[in-house]
């Protein structure tokens, strides 16, 4: 891979935007290597297993930090969560008041998105990504990733590009043979391993059936029935009772998912068979949670790293933050 | 937003002895000797610039009620003529704003529409309201004192009372509808009114609902006067000394059953003012209602973090502490002797909604916000209360009791 690529990584590390025909350029590349994906990617242990960064760049740059960068470890990314959701579009409307003083908080999805995909072409063995319920034309024009790219690029066209490679994501991933990687959960569709390599991913997030409950899907504590209509309108609540037969059918031993936030950073369930991995401390800047990833060493040992908001991101640091639109309450 | 006065007018709250509750100790604004407002405050540049930030999170609030009602969740004509440039907000707090709107808007309704019948004064009701209210509608007058009773053919006349109104238009929207008190007034501070006052007086959308030939302006614009609708000036910190006299003067009348709303209100001032507006509804009204909604919780990681959060705005809310808990919201009213009384978060409010109208409002957008949703709205209460003087004659007092009771009852 070329110098240009390197340096398009080392300008997206600084939060800085590459160019539009960069973009696309990345994108082209991009699309070549995930094709080849399958929608059960397998991964080789070890490696760091992540949730969605939601556009926080700043804690993307510390989750490096403390689970070492790529390509010297290996990451997986179950979902990228390519929106910042409600505080980006709170903010943008500020930075129409205030303009030239409008930095780093929060609204980074694009230069997020932009660097993980960087990494992947660079190095597509040492990152994996994997198709979060966020990585789609809805959910991106109605949470803000939209309206960035237009703001940043002046035109729909990167967020364009973005979107078909959404569609190319890969869907899950298994952990040599014995963790299973996806970002929502579970569907009454799938039954084994086998049945989500048949699925035809090359196209948006569907509202229902097998690929949009992978994406979209809880698992539920308190579910004694096995499957749950969800609060989220998409998906399934889905139970003990569903989750262990899958992981015994299919030979495995945990399901490590994200989509669901998490105050302490990742959280047990299921008599620790399956886990939820939550990567973007003090989410929205209002949250107040820490941060996990989940590091899998060559033995399938697991260990969770907890990790706090980088300093550069949280609001203590701020000098002058209502210019920067802190996030949304009820007042 | 509609109620959230407290929030953006603290620099006009004179009283030094209190300014010490709004922004960090020595922070600009908070000077002690900042008496009451006067017009060369105006050219205090670190004043001016922190109203500046306080008015930004009102129109920020306003906006995302419009916001609401723009999509669908919210039927309110009139809340347009308050915000200049309308912007759509996240699911999560279009769904905030409605539930909040709606669950005051609930209380309202009924507290309008209830009177007292023959058959309230004999019927058992009111599922919510736990304590002693209940009983004591229960009790069958004596007929001895049918004298004291108020006639039901009359109807009775109630009062709404809107501390901190902001650009609420809880009046016009229920007026429109057919549905009113015999007075409404509303109290926030000079800016607030004056800029409110102007858009009512200029807009026959809101005059028309008025529908008093002798709607007038009065103390420099800021306040705004008619038959049925009071805008009212003033300071509610100084509550009983300044407020209720202004209120008298309009022709409050403290033996009318009187609705309460303090809508994120109470909170931003410090808990010894706000237990006076209590202490003074308690003790004087014949009968009252008083429903609050704010933030609870503080301490928990969101909590901290709203706190931290909003002191970056220079917001500090001096009451969450003095009533950190739902439970302590109840106590707020009983251990002053109120009747009954009832605090529950948004959660809980938002689980009551009927299937119907969960549905309706989860097919206008998008909601993908759902464990973020749950925080917030651990955070936020209503709190409701009511109480009627003891000393008055019976069955009177019963008869006002159920009334109040059943205004919060479902």
């Amino acid at each position: 891979m070329g110098s240009d690529l390197d340096r398009q990584i080392q300008t997206l590390l600084q939060c800085k935007i590459i160019t539009e025909a960069e973009v696309k350029d990345l994108c082209l590349k991009a699309r070549e290597i995930l094709v080849e994906e399958s929608n059960v990617q397998r991964v080789d242990a070890p490696v760091t297993v992540c949730g969605d960064i939601h556009g926080q760049f700043h804690d993307l740059k510390e989750l490096f930090k403390v689970g070492g960068e790529c390509p010297k470890t290996n990451y997986l990314f179950m979902g990228m969560g390519t929106v910042a959701r409600y505080v980006f579009s709170v903010m943008l409307s500020i930075e129409i008041d205030l303009p030239g003083d409008f930095v780093d908080r929060g609204h980074h999805s694009v230069e997020t998105f932009l660097l993980l995909l960087a990494l992947k072409v660079r190095y597509p063995d040492r990152i994996t990504l994997i198709r979060g319920n966020h990585e789609s034309r809805q959910i991106t024009k109605v949470y803000g990733f939209y309206d960035e790219c237009f703001q940043k690029f002046g035109s729909a066209n990167v967020w364009r590009y973005c979107c078909e490679i959404f569609d190319y994501l890969s869907l899950s991933a298994i952990i040599d043979d014995r963790i299973f990687c996806v970002h929502g959960g579970l569907s009454p569709s799938i039954n084994t391993i086998d049945q989500i390599r048949t699925i035809d991913r090359m196209q948006e997030v569907p509202h229902n059936g097998a690929m949009c409950d992978l994406l979209w899907s809880d698992p539920d504590p308190d579910s004694c029935t096995g499957w749950g209509l969800s609060p989220r309108g998409a998906g399934f609540l889905f139970g003990e009772s569903v989750a262990k037969p899958f992981l015994h059918n299919n030979g495995l031993e945990l399901i490590a998912r994200a989509h669901q936030l998490v105050m302490e950073g990742y959280k047990l369930m299921f008599d620790e068979q399956v886990v939820t991995v939550w990567s973007a401390p003090n989410y929205c800047y209002r949250c107040g949670n820490v941060a996990a990833i989940l590091e899998v060493d060559s033995n399938l040992n697991r260990e969770y790293r907890i990790f706090k908001d980088s300093d550069r991101s949280s609001m203590n640091s701020r000098t002058n933050p209502q210019r920067e639109g802190p996030p949304d309450y009820f007042l | 937003m509609s109620g959230g006065m407290g929030n953006r007018s603290p620099p006009f709250w004179p009283g030094p002895r209190r300014m010490g509750g709004f922004g960090a100790p020595g922070a600009p604004g908070t000077a002690p000797g900042r008496g009451s407002f006067t017009p060369s405050m105006m050219h205090d540049e670190p004043q001016v610039a922190r109203d500046d930030i306080i008015k930004g999170t009102d129109d920020d609030a306003i906006i995302s009620k419009l916001s609401a009602v723009n999509l669908g969740y919210l039927d309110d004509p009139f809340v347009k003529y308050f915000v200049k440039r309308p912007s759509r907000r996240p699911p999560l707090i279009n769904r905030g704003s409605y539930l909040r709107t709606r669950s005051l808007d609930t209380f309202t309704e009924q507290f309008i529409k209830n009177d007292i019948t023959p058959s309230s004064i004999t019927t058992t009701t009111t599922t919510t309201s736990p304590t002693s209210a209940t009983t004591q509608s229960a009790s069958t007058p004596s007929p001895t004192t049918t004298a004291t009773a108020i006639t039901p053919a009359a109807g009775i006349k109630k009062q709404i009372v809107s501390l901190g109104c902001g650009s609420d238009t809880r009046y016009f929207k229920f007026k429109a509808k057919g549905l009113s008190a015999h007075k409404y007034f509303e109290i926030d501070f000079p800016e607030s009114t004056a800029k409110k006052a102007v858009v009512i007086k200029k807009n026959k959308a809101f005059t028309d609902i008025i529908g008093d030939p002798d709607l007038r302006l009065g103390l420099g614009g800021t306040e705004l006067y008619s038959k049925d609708y009071c805008l009212l000036s003033g300071d509610l910190r100084e509550f009983t000394e300044s407020i209720v006299p202004k209120l008298k003067a309009q022709g409050f009348d403290i033996s009318l059953p009187t609705l309460f709303l303090s809508e994120c209100v109470l909170i931003y001032i410090q808990p010894g003012d706000s237990d006076a507006i209590v202490n003074w509804v308690g003790t004087n009204m014949d009968a009252s209602l008083f429903v609050v909604y704010e933030q609870i919780n503080p301490t928990d990681a969101f909590g901290a973090m709203m706190l931290r959060n909003l002191k970056a705005r220079q917001i500090e809310l001096p009451g969450i502490h003095a009533y950190p808990s739902l439970k302590s919201q109840e106590e707020r009213f009983t251990s002053r002797g109120w009747q009954a009384a009832k605090a529950v978060n948004m959660n809980k409010l938002h689980e009551s909604l009927s299937e119907q109208e969960l549905k309706r409002i989860s097919s206008l957008e998008i909601f993908d916000e759902v464990e973020e949703w749950q925080l917030l709205a651990d955070h936020y209460c209503v709190a409701w209360a009511y109480q009627a003087k003891p000393q008055q004659p019976e069955p009177r007092r019963s008869q006002l009791i159920h009334l109040l009771a059943n205004a919060v009852s479902s």
